[in-house]
């Protein structure tokens, strides 16, 4: 086994949770903080908990959704989408039909800052454990670990993002995600994806819908999945196969 | 990208070549069209031509391409105006190899779309794969050594300081 690439990173508080960035090379002079501001004005845009946030006027009944900024309205129309491409798994309507968008709005940050870094060729942003790479990892490709949801403390498994480049995990002890779960089965769900919102929806879908959105989800999209049930069973796609 | 994802972008720059030629007549669906994902960067739907609520008009279905979210079909010329026939469009490539569209139009209406490629189908992940049961001495196993992040169910700030993440992160700066 190689010795790990030595990468250099940083993070930063943002949404609730932590970004941690990672480039075998330093990032440019500011780009951090350029990362960070994006990140506050996506906050301030969306976020539930902040009473003036568009999303909070939105949910209040304060603001007409109409009378909403275009990337608010564009993010309520991709969440619409993806309820019905997960037959309703995914939802942005909480049970008393009021509009929360947690669900897209992580992975739709992550994006944008994926827009800025398109002159670094290799990094990866994980925003608490939604995570997009580019390039490799300093000579090998980038490699994300998937947490043991039974010991925190400890891996479970592990997904090399070569052609996949998303990551993401959606879990029964979530902050602020509201997952409306119609089915108690699974207790963690980890989706690969080749984007980020793909990978976040189906995550969350399969953790509300549990075993037959999981069937769903692999039969219409080439993702690779990791399921855990509540009693440690698990349901894994090939690339999660221990080598013969 | 997946080859799914190859064949949408020659689709969609085709699309965006038929609108711009007036042809705005809902297009028919390939024979095995699931539910892709297109993915081109930015923000992604997935998969506009799954059915339900559209915003194009006349009940049309929207264009796989995540990109036009709803505001490109504007109908001009009368479609009837093209000759039948089959028009192809320019070949692309990209690092799996060459793509071409082809789309045939009968009576004024695009009745086909084909896509074709030279790509080999070599990708490990496919459509319609199952999520089999493992025994958890059957799952690929992993250290921390061996990774460069961690993916688990949302951190919260406080949860962060103690996590997997943070001992990684604590190491680079």
């Amino acid at each position: 086994m190689s010795a790990p690439p030595t990468l250099h990173g940083g993070h930063f508080e943002a949404m609730g949770t932590v970004v941690s960035l990672a480039a075998p090379a330093p990032l440019p002079a500011g780009r951090q903080k350029a990362l960070a501001a994006e990140f506050e004005r996506l906050e301030a845009l969306f976020s539930m908990y902040r009473p003036d946030s568009e999303a909070a006027r939105v949910g209040r009944g304060t603001l007409d959704v109409r009378d909403a900024s275009d990337e608010y309205r564009d993010a309520l129309q991709l969440a619409l989408d993806w309820q019905q491409a997960t037959d309703g798994a995914f939802t942005p309507f909480a049970p008393d039909g009021t509009v929360d968008l947690t669900g897209v709005v992580k992975a739709l940050a992550v994006e944008s800052a994926a827009g800025l870094l398109v002159d670094v060729p290799d990094w990866s942003v994980n925003v608490g454990g939604d995570a997009l790479v580019a390039g490799r990892a300093g000579g090998r490709p980038w490699v994300a670990g998937i947490v043991d949801p039974f010991d925190r403390g400890r891996l479970l498994t592990k997904c090399v993002l070569d052609e996949h480049r998303a990551v993401a995990t959606s879990g029964v002890a979530e902050r602020g995600e509201h997952v409306w779960r119609r089915d108690e089965h699974f207790a963690q769900v980890s989706v690969v994806a080749d984007d980020i919102v793909t990978a976040d929806v189906l995550a969350t879908a399969i953790l509300a819908g549990g075993p037959a959105t999981l069937d769903l989800a692999v039969a219409r999209w080439p993702v690779a999945v990791i399921a855990i049930a509540r009693d440690g069973a698990i349901r894994a796609t090939d690339a999660f196969r221990r080598a013969a | 990208m997946s080859i799914r994802t190859n064949a949408l972008a020659a689709f969609a720059s085709l699309s965006l070549l038929a609108i711009g030629w007036g042809i705005t007549q809902p297009l028919a669906q390939a024979s095995n069209d699931d539910v892709p994902s297109a993915s081109s960067g930015t923000t992604t739907d997935p998969d506009a031509s799954a059915g339900g609520p559209s915003d194009e008009e006349s009940g049309q279905q929207s264009s796989p391409d995540p990109q036009s979210s709803g505001s490109d079909t504007e109908s001009t010329t009368d479609a009837a105006t093209y000759a039948d026939g089959t028009y192809t469009g320019s070949v692309t490539s990209n690092e799996f190899g060459q793509w071409q569209v082809s789309v045939t139009i009968a009576g004024g209406q695009i009745t086909d779309v084909q896509a074709q490629t030279s790509a080999n189908d070599h990708h490990s992940e496919r459509i319609n794969q199952q999520a089999v049961p493992m025994l958890r001495e059957e799952v690929l196993e992993a250290q921390s050594a061996d990774v460069d992040f961690v993916s688990g169910a949302t951190l919260t700030s406080d949860s962060y300081l103690t996590s997997l993440q943070s001992a990684l992160d604590e190491a680079r700066q």
